[in-house]
């Protein structure tokens, strides 16, 4: 059973810190209705800030506060690249990113110089910083293995809390409205380019906090380890919507579900992972699965679809 | 009927995965491979060949990260779990092993090949004194000795320059290397760099410019996929290239002392077969390939009007003439 509780903790462990991005892009992709790729550059981003911050004497939990400032920065030059210079949103998103990696890698030049390696101005892919103390440091010490799932826990849910309280707010609805109608909220007087920069830079702020949190956990800032997130993150939240959202839903019930798709994503990741003693398949049942995903809605429908046919049978048949 | 062989399917998954990890009697090891690219699978293929030289009775379980940095936490994640050790080929993977080792909570013994440089990259605080149990071997090109064949051309050549990417961070290990090392064999040094490769050509016209007289390209794999833009340039010149690696000899270079993957992790393989046999990692500094050899290509020098001096000749170990 070793094999199966191994496969449930790490799926958890990974399915936490992903769904923090997931929910991150859910504030832009969902509320907002804007496609922005910019996570996969901000992600790396709050990496290499964390790691930095920590390795200047930063407490973790501040660290992860400043690189979610830093995620709030970028997801405002996305926003203002998008409203005030009229870039398509999409570009606008990949200028971001593009623009985020030499920075990360900058970042992770003077983390390297600390320890008289790199000079400040140098550009560094990686660096692992295997003594650091990270937030996952004080429950590690009370549950090991289980402290990181239950600092990822309390992380998440504050979170959403936030999040939940902030878009019942005056200017959380206005963003939500925004999102949803920018023609009709205009004609509201909601000032929608303002609200569609506030919510591009809450969006990445916390693609950035997942970020810290990832490079927390794995101990290593990499600038290429953004590829492949907003994979990831749509497929959380999409796999989440088909798992557990039936007609309206309630907005935090909403960011819970993008948890459990991000959760169902990595187990299945991590189950293809034992099947297949080779990697070397593993994108393909990923591309597979992304496929059986977004099919998800269609079976439903199909299957609701040949119930009712199967009832008006049973009907005409009794009749 | 539907509800039964979703069951069964189910079933027959679970026994396949509960079936990948039996086997108590037999040693577990691990194996992450950053990517799937010629270099590190010759490493991976070096070390299999020593446990089984060795006669170690082992079960392997591989697994390729793909270049992606969600399936480096996966894939060490599982192999830290369930193994007895574990190698990690190139940086990323190692880091990733290290982490998991830590979210796991256990100490299994880590190896890593493929790595050039472990201190800079974080992996270890001395590489002569691996004391957080893990420890392996750094493929590291011997810089030096292919800065020197410059002086062994007989070509009098004082000047060497040298272009590379700034986005690696081998590059940039390999430029501080190059320098010391022209500066101890009495050469003057110059350098170059891009950061994307349309600006190769700029760069190399700068290093003409300043009147290079021959030119030293690193193990970097950005500028190798510009290598002809380079070629192009410094035959122009008339400037001989002396590689980092031998892939880059097929493509214009003249020579080079190069690193054979497979030996190299070989060398990890003996390690992985001290460390079985009860040795402490702490005993087992990192290695490194000891010989490697020279490589001449005498048609790429030829087309520059050079010819090797004679004892340079009989010190290689493989002269390409065709």
């Amino acid at each position: 059973m070793n094999v199966f509780y191994n496969i449930f903790t790490n799926s958890l462990n990974l399915g936490l810190i992903y769904a923090l991005l997931g929910i991150g892009v859910y504030v832009a992709y969902r509320v907002l209705d804007i496609a922005d790729l910019g996570a996969e550059g901000v992600f790396p981003l709050g990496g290499a800030v964390t790691v930095l911050m920590i390795a200047l004497g930063v407490p973790p939990i501040v660290a992860i506060l400043i690189a979610f400032v830093s995620g709030g920065i970028m997801g405002l030059i996305t926003g203002v690249l998008h409203t005030k210079l009229k870039i398509p949103s999409l570009l606008a998103g990949i200028i971001t990113m593009v623009m985020c990696v030499p920075l990360a890698q900058l970042l992770n030049g003077i983390t390297s110089s600390l320890n008289n390696q790199a000079k400040i101005g140098d550009f560094v892919g990686s660096i692992t910083t295997p003594f650091m103390p990270t937030v996952f440091s004080f429950f590690r010490s009370f549950f090991g293995e289980w402290g990181y799932i239950v600092t990822s826990i309390i992380v998440i849910g504050v979170i959403i809390g936030a999040l939940y309280w902030f878009f019942g707010t005056e200017l959380g609805i206005t963003i939500r409205a925004t999102g949803k109608n920018k023609i009709m909220s205009r004609a509201q007087g909601i000032n929608t380019d303002s609200r569609v920069i506030i919510g591009l830079a809450i969006s990445n702020a916390i693609v950035a906090m997942s970020g810290s949190l990832y490079s927390q956990l794995m101990l290593t800032s990499n600038s290429i380890f953004g590829q492949g997130t907003i994979v990831i993150a749509l497929a959380s939240i999409l796999l989440g919507e088909a798992i557990m959202l039936y007609g309206k839903p309630n907005f935090a019930v909403a960011l819970l579900s993008v948890f459990v798709g991000c959760f169902s994503y990595m187990l299945v990741i991590n189950l293809a992972m034992r099947l297949l003693n080779d990697n070397g398949y593993l994108k393909l049942v990923q591309a597979i699965l992304f496929v059986l995903i977004l099919c998800i809605p269609l079976f439903k429908k199909g299957f609701k679809n040949w119930q009712k046919k199967m009832k008006a049978r049973r009907i005409d048949a009794s009749a | 009927m539907k509800m039964k062989r979703l069951l069964l399917t189910a079933l027959a998954a679970t026994t396949m995965i509960a079936s990948t990890a039996c086997d108590a009697n037999k040693v577990q090891i691990g194996i992450l491979k950053f990517v799937n690219i010629a270099p590190l699978n010759d490493a991976q293929d070096g070390f299999v060949a020593a446990l089984d030289e060795a006669g170690i009775d082992y079960n392997l379980t591989l697994k390729d990260a793909n270049a992606d940095g969600s399936l480096v936490t996966s894939s060490s994640l599982t192999l830290i779990g369930e193994s007895d050790l574990v190698l990690g080929i190139a940086t990323p993977a190692a880091s990733g092993l290290l982490a998991a080792r830590e979210i796991k909570g256990n100490n299994v013994p880590i190896l890593f090949t493929a790595v050039t440089d472990p201190v800079y990259s974080g992996l270890m605080a001395d590489d002569d004194n691996p004391d957080s149990n893990i420890t392996g071997t750094s493929d590291m090109n011997p810089v030096r000795e292919q800065v020197e064949l410059f002086t062994k051309l007989g070509l009098g050549i004082d000047k060497i320059g040298m272009i590379y990417c700034s986005n690696e961070t081998n590059s940039i290990v390999q430029k501080d290397l190059a320098a010391a090392a022209a500066a101890e064999f009495g050469l003057e040094f110059v350098f170059e760099t891009f950061s994307e490769t349309n600006q190769v050509a700029a760069a190399m016209d700068a290093l003409i410019e300043a009147e290079i007289d021959g030119l030293y390209t690193p193990t970097d794999s950005t500028l190798v996929s510009a290598y002809s833009t380079v070629k192009a340039k410094a035959d122009a010149a008339q400037i001989p290239i002396i590689a980092g690696e031998e892939a880059c000899l097929e493509l214009g270079a003249i020579a080079t002392l190069s690193i054979n993957y497979f030996d190299l992790g070989k060398i990890t393989g003996e390690m992985a077969v001290e460390i079985l046999n009860g040795k402490s990692i702490s005993e087992l500094p990192v290695r490194r390939v000891e010989d490697m050899p020279l490589i001449l290509h005498v048609d790429n020098a030829e087309a520059l009007g050079i010819t090797f001096p004679e004892n340079l000749l009989a010190e290689a170990d493989e002269v390409i003439d065709n």
